[in-house]
């Protein structure tokens, strides 16, 4: 989940090292011997960038260095600049990795500024006024040589300013015109109106004597106003700042600035024109915005009224305007400039010196606050923001009054949508105030989710601000209290309103903070609290704090959860002794432990609900709530019901009682499509007879008058009724999700059943059967969890019936599964079933095995064959081992069984199927060994198989061998051979490290039968075709390995390797998955040259045979990747001198093969590797020469020719 | 909304300030004197009060946390992202200095407090007789500390000495390391 404080703090550790190696890269980046570069690697400033990214976290750690940083970087453009300004680096000269040294700055700057904010980046650069006509001179000809260049395709390398470019220089720029003096200073010459002709504003009519340097920079930015990117701001700012400079003011240019951009945005508006594009508009709106803000009231005043109006007209013209209202960045522009327009016009000096009259003003306030309010529905979340922070901003500056009317407003269209559903019930149980929460909420289903968190935002805003008198408080807090359980579903069922939540959480800490104890605890609490219960002397503190514990541990939303506990801290903390146990309260709800739901929602949950029964009832409610058993998610439903039964804990029996109550009439008012939250419901129901409450009754043989004082009359049948007239298609329809309610109805059999065992309770025939229905028909389901739940629900019935009924009933389901198994659609429940209840229909003999577990066993075992789907073997198995091998029951027919299953390579259009079988095997094996159940000779059969696994090439397979194999070490002493599994942590990449393959070969020195060759296979597997670094892993040991064995004599040695070479091969020459594999490993093994080694010990039948081996592998086949394996064999023979010319034969036969790959394959071996030297000269120039894509036919001649060269000078 | 009051923070001049230090040191009367309230109407801290005082256009959350043993536990879930430390000792208390040491050197190791600086207060110094500053400082161990950025200064939540000056020192650090600009 939100994770950010950590971070925070690890960034704050780390900042110093990063800061100072910044420090050490950046003067190499950017200079070389002191003078500037004019390329920079590539690499080395995405280096420097990747270091300054982290601040964006928290940008302040890099203040202390910003002014050297900046500065360093500024006057190595500035160099730059003054060497190169007539003319651009060329790009197309370099590598590719090289950047030009501009470029690689202005990106850099860039991200400071995305990191810091360009007002404080901005401030470093370097200010001298004399470096105005330079930079205007260099964007001048950069731009211009690359537009030029652009077009000759013979420089085609060369590209245009990059934005950031273009971004960081406009912004240069503008700061450059911060210069005190008049620009006339800086420029003798002056234009005329003609001359701004050449720079392509043709409409512009410019007044007298301005000088040329400021008609330069108004053609630039006036240029890129309409960008996309983000050099439109930087050249807005430029725009701004010529503006409202007193000289340019003064000679009439600002005025005529002003005047051309609205005609721009307007003039073209009507039909008779174009629009301007999107992004022109949104240049000049944010330039007018920026002119309002920061122009002297002298110069900008006359222009307010008329900017609004076109504004506004704009704003509220979707028809011209569409194309700019409609996009969130047009929008949102709009919002910034009437809110900067109604700001100024708020100020009593704008007024006269605009001589703006009073109604001008209202109006002007009071549509643009109606704009705002309309505008805080909008669907894009910025412009909400936007609004809102508008709204407040504005609200802020009104005088008290008419704030608080503004916030009348708000509170008025936060009521708008909500539907008027008072509840009528007066009475004050939970169950009603449950339904009066649910009628809240549906009253609130209607309501634009959008526009409420727009709305209680801006409250929030002003809250924060303390704009909003005492007397609002009331409403206000009705509404936040509100608007942190607010909660809407989609269609879909998704969960929607989060911000919803967060900006209410954001306004409760807000008014706590902001608002004195006292002012506080007048508020009449009844005006808030939607359900009064019995707690009416309760103070709006209390209230609110309940509200945020309930949010703290519930709420789905990571974020608001923390947010929850930082509120309660700050009320707490803030309204000292006002809360009860409010400092536990804190300590409990804390802001680290509500991070993880799971935790809020179980522990921390009951660990508040201790402090007091009032946090005990609001959690409860709010478990029974859409943040509880209604989430969407089966996960969060389970563990509230998990929670429910931890509150269950806390209290007594009666109310323990009334829970029951409480959870049995809502379940009563669910309408039947409501099952995910019957889910929840009969969840939470089982849970609390879990519960440990009850404990203390167990073994008490309670009377039935007791019994019935304790949990009510007809306790059982008042729990079943709550599943047994669920109608049957429940548990079939997928629409009506029947896993959801065959697992929960299972589960709740399942702890009524345990719960009458414990209390010694009987049921009536009528229970039995009702439970066993709901087995029945939730035993077709083939999903786990219900799989286990009604397993479980199986053993759990067996444990209250007699016998003669548990024979019957196994009788039944082995019927179902034997004799119908085409009607039996999914035989997985039946066969878990069957396998859970197995221990508990042994009879009374004691020894051997009942008839029903004879039947049992056979049933399960039945399903372990080959012709049964792979679903159902797993099944199967998954059966044998929970239910059969865990009541410490094996035999002979189950190892077999175990071992066909651990052999299992089943492939269909899935992939390795047979995968799934062999995990559950050898889990089953693992489960075995465990409880000590395997003889030595069902050990000599499955350890074998075991240690096969453990080599093979899937990582999962080998992990759970390993398991196993670590398991069968435990049982044995150290001297033996098994225990160097023992040492090792279970990890499952360690598993495919070489370290784990070493020891894995280990075994081979082993005395233990039967193990080396299925051994050798696993690993061959892996070593001859795992993925690549498994493959490198395996390799490497192997080769070590066969590089240390000795080659005769003490214990395994490498002759003997060799004879289980062939052995594998051999036994594998009709199994492909085994065969080649095995074959890359031999050719492997001979280019490292430990095989030969062996080259005479082995002595030449030995050899020979590998040879006939390889020869057969490869007979007729056409799989290329066994041949192209065969020839490294016969390439790595011809190094045994014994039969270099056999090997040589078959590859100068190959020679000749149909395939052209084989025959340029086998050339190519003959070439490089076995050539005599008396041969080399004669035979190498013939292979090379020939080509051995031709026919066969075409090159037989030349083969014999090569056959009597090489063979005859024997 | 904690994105939302980050940056508020920011925007505010917001600083948090942890308060800690033994039981019966003073720090709700600092706090009171500073805020000018009643002083004589404290008891012992059973939990945490925050204030807020506006001090040089400064916004500073103080965190006042009870001293005693019973709560000391709790001194730790307050650390959530701390400009500053005030560790208020008691100057006329000589028998638990070394109590008060070993809180504070068990303190600065607290990984949220890493980005914090340290003010140290010598308190009460209007009685006669107590501590002067050498020996706060060397029974402290202060000149050990290499972690954090600290100062001493004695004070008297009685007259009111130094209180200012305290908070200037926090605000001016605040003002080199958090909002340079
Ligand atoms: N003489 C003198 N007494 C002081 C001074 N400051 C505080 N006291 C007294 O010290 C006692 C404890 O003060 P508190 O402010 O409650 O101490 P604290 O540090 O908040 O204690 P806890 O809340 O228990 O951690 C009170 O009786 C104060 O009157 C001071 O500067 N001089
Ligand atoms: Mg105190």
């Amino acid at each position: 989940m939100d994770a950010s404080d950590d971070r925070d703090v690890k960034l704050q550790r780390a900042s110093a090292d990063l800061l100072s190696d910044i420090e050490r890269r950046l003067p190499k980046l950017l200079r070389k011997d002191g003078s500037v570069r004019q390329y920079v690697r590539h690499g080395s400033l995405q280096k420097l960038i990747d270091l300054l990214e982290p601040f964006q976290e928290m940008p302040q750690l890099l203040d202390p260095k910003l002014a050297t940083f900046v500065p360093v970087i500024v006057d190595a453009f500035v160099d730059f600049l003054i060497l190169h300004k007539g003319s651009y680096p060329k790009s197309d000269k370099v590598k590719n990795d090289a950047i030009p040294l501009p470029r690689a700055i202005c990106r850099l700057l860039y991200v400071l500024c995305k990191i810091r904010g360009e007002k404080v980046i901005s401030r470093f650069f370097d200010h001298r006024p004399n470096l105005l006509e330079p930079m205007l001179a260099a964007f001048e000809a950069w731009g211009k040589q690359t537009r030029l260049t652009g077009e000759d395709d013979s420089h085609p390398a060369i590209v245009r300013l990059t934005w950031e470019e273009k971004y960081i220089m406009l912004l240069w720029l503008s700061q450059l015109l911060l210069a005190p003096f008049d620009l006339a200073n800086l420029s003798s010459a002056v234009v005329t109106a003609q001359s701004l002709e050449g720079h392509g504003i043709v409409s512009f009519k410019l007044p007298d004597n301005v000088p040329y340097i400021a008609v330069r920079t108004l053609t630039l930015a006036l240029e890129h106003l309409p960008s996309a990117g983000k050099e439109r701001e930087s050249a807005k700012t430029l725009l701004v700042r010529l503006t409202v400079r007193p000289d340019m003011n003064k000679l009439g240019l600002s005025e005529c600035v002003i005047r051309w951009v609205m005609e721009t945005l307007t003039s073209r508006g009507d039909s008779s024109g174009t629009n301007p594009s999107l992004y022109e508009a949104v240049g000049i709106l944010s330039f007018l915005a920026g002119v309002l803000a920061a122009g002297e009231k002298g110069i900008v005043s006359p222009f307010i009224v008329p900017i609004y109006r076109s504004a506004f007209a704009i704003a509220t013209d979707d028809k011209s305007y569409g194309y700019l209202t409609g996009s969130a960045l047009g929008k949102r522009m709009i919002i910034k400039l009437l809110r900067t327009i109604a700001i100024l016009t708020l100020r009593p000096e704008t007024r006269s010196a605009g001589g703006i009259s009073e109604e001008t003003v209202s109006s002007i306030l009071e549509d643009t606050i109606d704009y705002l309010l309309t505008s805080l529905a909008a669907a894009d979340t910025p412009i909400r923001f936007a609004a809102s922070k508008a709204l407040s901003q504005i609200t802020l500056q009104l005088d008290s009054d008419m704030a608080a009317e503004v916030v009348e407003a708000i509170l008025g269209s936060l009521n708008e949508d909500v539907l008027a559903m008072e509840a009528t019930s007066s009475s004050n149980s939970a169950n009603d105030d449950l339904l009066r929460q649910r009628t809240m909420r549906k009253s609130l289903a209607t309501v634009n989710p959008g526009r409420w968190h727009g709305l209680v935002l801006s409250l929030a805003q002003l809250l924060l601000r303390r704009s909003p008198p005492q007397s609002q408080l009331p409403e206000i807090l009705k509404v936040l209290m509100n608007a942190l359980t607010f909660e809407q579903r989609s269609a879909t069922g998704v969960s929607v309103g989060a911000n919803v939540r967060d900006a209410a959480c954001f306004g409760i800490w807000a008014v706590v903070r902001g608002y004195s104890t006292q002012q506080l605890l007048a508020i009449d609490v009844k005006s808030i609290v939607r359900s009064l219960n019995s707690q009416s002397d309760m103070t709006v503190l209390h209230a609110l704090a309940i509200e945020l514990v309930v949010s703290g541990c519930l709420d789905p939303s990571g974020n608001i959860r923390r947010g929850s506990s930082a509120a309660l801290q700050e009320l707490i903390g803030r309204h000292p002794d006002t809360i009860i146990n409010g400092i536990p309260l804190v300590q409990v709800v804390d802001y680290h432990a509500v991070a993880l739901r799971s935790r809020a929602l179980t522990q921390v949950a009951s660990d508040a609900s201790r402090l007091g029964k009032v946090y005990w009832e609001a959690l409860f409610r709010a478990m029974l709530d859409w943040r509880g058993i209604g989430s969407p998610d089966e996960v969060s439903r389970r563990m509230t019901a998990k929670a429910i039964g931890l509150l269950s804990e806390i209290i007594d029996g009666t109310t323990a009682k009334r829970m029951f109550a409480d959870i049995t009439s809502v379940l009563g008012a669910l309408r039947s499509t409501e099952v995910e939250e019957r889910h929840g419901l009969l969840l939470a129901l089982a849970s609390l007879l879990d519960s440990a409450i009850w404990q203390k009754y167990n073994d008490q043989n309670l009377s039935d008058a007791e019994l019935s004082s304790l949990l009510g009359r007809d306790f059982p049948s008042q729990i079943l009724s709550q599943v047994s007239a669920l109608p049957e298609n429940d548990f079939v329809a997928f629409s009506r999700r029947p896993e959801l309610t065959a697992e929960a109805s299972c589960v709740l059999v399942s702890s009524l059943l345990r719960r009458c065992q414990l209390l010694q309770l009987s049921l009536s025939d009528e229970d039995f059967g009702a439970c066993l229905r709901i087995i029945s028909l939730s035993l077709p389901r083939s999903d786990e969890v219900t799989i286990t739940s009604t397993s479980t629900a199986a053993r759990n019935l067996f444990s209250v019936l007699n016998s003669q009924r548990r024979s019957d009933l196994v009788r039944q389901w082995i019927d179902l599964l034997v004799n119908g198994k085409k009607s039996v659609v999914t035989p997985s429940g039946h066969l878990a079933s069957l396998g859970a209840v197995f221990a508990l229909v042994s009879g009374d003999r004691g020894e051997g095995l009942s008839k029903d577990q004879n039947d049992i066993l056979n049933a399960i075992l039945s399903y372990c064959t080959e012709n049964i789907a792979v679903e159902f073997r797993v099944a199967a198995l998954q059966s044998l081992r929970n239910g059969v091998i865990k009541s410490k029951t094996i035999t002979s027919a189950i190892v077999d069984a175990l071992q066909a299953s651990l052999r299992d390579y089943s492939v269909d259009q899935r992939g390795d199927v047979g995968s799934w079988v062999r995990l559950e095997a050898v889990d089953a094996v693992c489960e075995a060994w465990k409880h000590q159940l395997l003889s030595d000779a069902a050990q000599r059969l499955l350890l074998p198989e075991v240690c096969r696994l453990a080599g093979e090439k899937l990582d999962k397979v080998r992990y759970r061998a390993w398991l196993c194999l670590r398991e069968l070490a435990a049982l044995h002493s150290s001297t033996h051979a098994l225990s160097l599994f023992n040492c090792s942590s279970p990890d499952l990449a360690y598993v495919s490290t070489e370290t784990y393959f070493s020891q894995l070969l280990q075994l081979l020195l082993s005395d233990i039968c039967g193990l080396r060759l299925p051994l050798l296979e696993g690993i061959f597997i892996s070593a001859g075709g795992g993925y690549e670094s498994l493959l490198r892993a395996s390799r490497n040991s192997l080769a070590k390995f066969v590089y240390e064995l000795s080659v005769e004599g003490g214990g395994y040695n490498l002759v003997e390797f060799c004879k289980d070479i062939n052995q594998v091969i051999k036994t594998n020459l009709s199994n492909d998955r085994v065969l080649i594999p095995s074959l890359d490993v031999v050719s492997y093994l001979f280019d490292t040259g430990s095989l030969q080694r062996a080259s005479e010990a082995r002595g030449e039948t030995g050899w020979r045979a590998l040879l006939s081996l390889v020869q057969k592998a490869h007979y007729k086949s056409t799989n290329m990747p066994k041949l192209s394996a065969a020839i490294q064999v016969y390439a790595g023979l011809g190094e045994i001198p014994a039969i270099k010319q056999e090997s040589l034969s078959k590859l100068l036969s190959l020679l000749l093969h149909p395939f052209p790959l084989v025959r340029n394959m086998a050339a190519e071996i003959i070439f490089t590797t076995l050539l005599p030297d008396s041969q080399v000269n004669t035979c190498s120039a013939e292979l090379q020469r020939t080509n051995w894509s031709a026919s066969p036919k075409e090159l037989k001649e030349r083969v014999n020719k090569l056959r009597a060269a090489l063979i005859e000078t024997r | 909304m904690l994105s939302i009051l980050r940056k508020a923070r920011l925007k505010d001049k917001e600083l948090r300030v942890l308060m800690l230090g033994l039981d019966n040191a003073g720090k709700t009367t600092i706090v009171k004197r500073i805020m000018g309230e009643d002083i004589n109407t404290v008891s012992p801290t059973l939990g945490f009060i925050i204030k807020t005082i506006d001090f040089d256009g400064y916004k500073l959350n103080i965190w006042d946390v009870g001293g005693q043993k019973t709560l000391r536990s709790y001194w730790r879930n307050y650390f959530e992202k701390t400009d500053a430390l005030i560790w208020v000792v008691d100057a006329t208390d000589r028998l638990r200095m070394d109590d008060c040491r070993e809180e504070l050197a068990g303190l600065l190791l607290e990984e949220r407090l890493m980005g914090a600086s340290l003010l140290v207060l010598a308190n009460k110094v209007d009685v006669v007789g107590c501590m002067n500053e050498g020996e706060i400082r060397e029974r402290l161990q202060l000149d050990a500390i290499r972690t954090h950025n600290w100062t001493i200064l004695r004070c008297s939540a009685l007259d009111g000495l130094n209180l200012r000056e305290g908070l200037s020192w926090v605000v001016q650090d605040a003002k080199d390391r958090l909002f340079l600009y």
